[in-house]
């Protein structure tokens, strides 16, 4: 009963973000925080488990990225992912329950498109270990590193900004 | 009888009491895998049954498994029943009798951020 109304929940808060008017979306802007940039280093901290949120969590991935692009940035971005996000970026319809399908086929339809967008899709291999996942069942746009912590160690020393996403 | 045939019935006894009384330990249930005596599934808790305490779980591939669970079955992670949630990581070993897949044990694995 609990999952049903969470979803209800999520699926309006969905409809709800997309329900907002396009004059509305481009009302505000983040030009203080942009002014003088012509590059942003984006790392994204994917964790959720939750399939509904993970799905919302990918198109606001697409959102930032594609508004920081329109206000005149180049975008150098990874796509962090680890815990329970991890079953759902494997091929196939492997690793999920059936009624995570339909989510899981949308979000790898945003992964491919990511990678083509020359974002990095980055896969702990610890993650992968504890969730039992073969590392070769990972999406080919995947690319597997040893550790995400290590991964967002690096990157923000490289100057990248971490937008977690639990 | 004399003193050498004494001790050596003393050891004999001695080693059968030790073997006599080993306990259970973690041997009887391989890690990560299926003996003769039971079978071994990891997968997601994919349905809860209070009434008939069951649950189902459903490996990487392929159908969910419906596992029965007894006040015999050791369990791992969760005090009782009522702390199985459908999406749960688990490992089962289990047993088929009287067309049941009977629990031997249940680990609920730790959901780690990383």
């Amino acid at each position: 009963m609990i999952g049903i109304f969470r979803k209800i929940i999520l699926m309006s808060v969905t409809l709800g973000l997309f329900a907002i008017p396009a004059q509305a979306q481009t009302k505000f802007e983040n030009t203080h925080s942009l002014e003088g940039l012509k590059e942003a280093r984006v790392y994204f901290d994917v964790s959720v488990k939750d399939d509904d949120l993970l799905a919302v969590r990918m198109e606001l991935i697409d959102r930032t990225v594609t508004q920081i692009e329109q206000a005149g940035l180049k975008v150098t971005g990874v796509i962090g992912i680890r815990g329970g996000a991890s079953r759902f970026i494997t091929t196939g319809d492997s690793y999920v329950l059936a009624e995570e399908l339909d989510n899981k086929r949308k979000i790898q339809q945003w992964v491919k498109r990511f990678a083509d967008w020359g974002l990095l899709v980055e896969q702990c291999a610890i993650a992968a270990e504890i969730f039992d996942i073969q590392t070769t069942d990972f999406l080919p746009e995947v690319t597997v590193v040893g550790n995400g912590y290590i991964s967002l160690v690096g990157y923000q020393a490289k100057g990248y900004s971490v937008v977690p996403m639990d | 009888m004399n003193t050498k045939h004494i001790l050596k019935l003393l050891l004999l006894a001695t080693l059968l009491i030790i073997f006599s009384t080993v306990p259970v330990t973690a041997d009887e249930f391989p890690e990560d895998q299926s003996n003769p005596d039971m079978i071994y599934l990891r997968g997601l808790v994919s349905k809860v049954s209070t009434d008939d305490m069951q649950i189902s779980v459903k490996p990487p591939t392929g159908k969910s498994v419906r596992i029965s669970i007894d006040p015999d079955t050791i369990l791992e992670g969760v005090d009782n029943f009522g702390g199985f949630e459908k999406e749960q990581q688990v490992k089962v070993w289990y047993k088929e009798e009287n067309g049941l897949n009977r629990a031997l044990k249940i680990i609920k694995m730790m959901e780690l951020g990383c």
